[in-house]
């Protein structure tokens, strides 16, 4: 039976969002509840409440004062943004099982949350309203990688063996071999999780990010901030060769150059800040 | 121009690059002074770093060894567009961190950062 990017999500284990996102929607969307509800969520996951604290204390919001508990971390972050946060830093418990012999998970990880942490300041510099979604954008972009690793091992090992082969680009030899890539994959699993529109978009596009049409600085941000943790190295999602650069993209930003030396900067100390804060998570 | 941390931050300080909040909104431009108020007012945005004028520079990098990991690493920039100046933005801070990593020159390719 031919495959495709949402047969692949339905017959996985994920095609759910890690519980701790539903509740949370649920106390958010909930007209009589505020941020002590979405505080109690998120405390009754010892685990997550941690990794959240970390974070939050971390060189990725460099609070002056060191926050002690869930209830100050929402009020401070914001409701919307701290539910963005526990996905990403929850979203890797969700892959367990994954096998490692064709790429590292912990690399994985580490190459996601590089390409949140820059994308998240991407959206920083565009003035965005909700940075977190930006930093989710860019945790999600590869796991339609996963799923293909979990789902049709055969292929992915068929498309790594091409891609090697011929010093090409991992997502092309996916196409070839399946029909469709990790992206499309990725795109399928957000939307089953019925995240807000913007994530499917970032993820869908995240190869041709002037298709977005609704959410063209998510999608942008997820792009170059691709280029930029390929091109360093930040960990691996199996991709070694930095994608074909959409200039459009950095239009789309409106950026000037000269943000980009500080902006790499802040990046580096955010990225070792943020694998520390989850690395718990991969125990 | 060092980046320092808010703490070594010291009244009469001059910036070198625009201090940012964490939305990226402008505190003190470019070429500003720091005074007591000032460095109060930034603890209260969540600044946490900043580059000041003067002071220690970074040892300059061997621009041999520079060269060398620049060719290393033409391979993985092998599909992309090298002409933009984002793309060699990003491939020069690559070499560079190669370099300071100690990895160049010559020793073999380690891959950079992963969770441990």
């Amino acid at each position: 039976m031919a495959q495709s990017p949402e047969s692949l999500v339905r017959n996985s284990t994920v095609s759910s969002p890690p519980d701790v996102y539903a509740k949370l929607m649920e106390v958010i969307n909930h007209p009589r509840s505020g941020a002590n509800d979405v505080a109690k969520v998120l405390a009754s996951d010892p685990g997550l409440a941690a990794r959240l604290l970390r974070i939050v204390n971390s060189a990725f919001f460099g609070f002056p004062r060191r926050i002690e508990t869930m209830g100050q971390a929402v009020t401070l972050v914001g409701t919307g943004q701290i539910r963005d946060l526990a996905l990403a830093t929850s979203v890797i418990r969700a892959f367990d099982g994954v096998p490692d012999d064709m790429i590292d998970v912990r690399d994985f990880w580490s190459y996601s949350l590089a390409t949140g942490v820059v994308a998240r300041l991407f959206g920083a510099r565009t003035q965005a309203d909700n940075v977190e979604r930006f930093f989710l954008a860019g945790v999600l972009h590869s796991v339609g990688r996963l799923l293909i690793l979990l789902k049709a091992p055969t292929e992915a090992r068929a498309a790594f063996e091409k891609a090697r082969e011929r010093t090409g680009f991992l997502h092309e030899a996916e196409r070839e071999v399946l029909g469709f890539d990790q992206a499309a994959v990725g795109a399928a699993l957000v939307e089953a999780w019925n995240l807000p529109p913007a994530f499917g978009e970032a993820v869908r596009f995240q190869y041709q990010p002037q298709r977005a049409c609704s959410y063209p600085h998510e999608a942008a941000a997820v792009h170059l901030a691709t280029v930029v943790a390929t091109g360093l190295e930040w960990g691996s999602a199996g991709e070694t060769l930095v994608l074909g650069f959409e200039s459009a993209a950095w239009d789309a930003l409106g950026l000037d150059l000269e943000v980009l030396p500080g902006l790499l900067d802040d990046a580096e100390r955010q990225y070792q800040a943020a694998v520390q804060a989850v690395s718990g998570a991969l125990a | 121009m060092p980046t320092i941390s808010l703490d070594q931050a010291e009244a009469g300080m001059v910036v070198s690059e625009d201090v940012l909040d964490r939305k990226g909104r402008v505190l003190i431009p470019k070429g500003g002074e720091l005074s007591e108020r000032t460095l109060e007012a930034l603890a209260g945005w969540g600044v946490e770093a900043l580059s000041v004028e003067g002071g220690e520079e970074l040892q300059p990098l061997d621009p041999a060894a520079l060269e060398e990991a620049r060719a290393a690493l033409s391979g993985r920039f092998l599909k992309t567009d090298l002409d933009h100046p984002f793309v060699s933005a990003v491939l020069d801070r690559a070499a560079q961190q190669r370099v300071r990593s100690g990895d160049f020159p010559a020793t073999p390719v380690q891959s950079h950062g992963s969770i441990t």
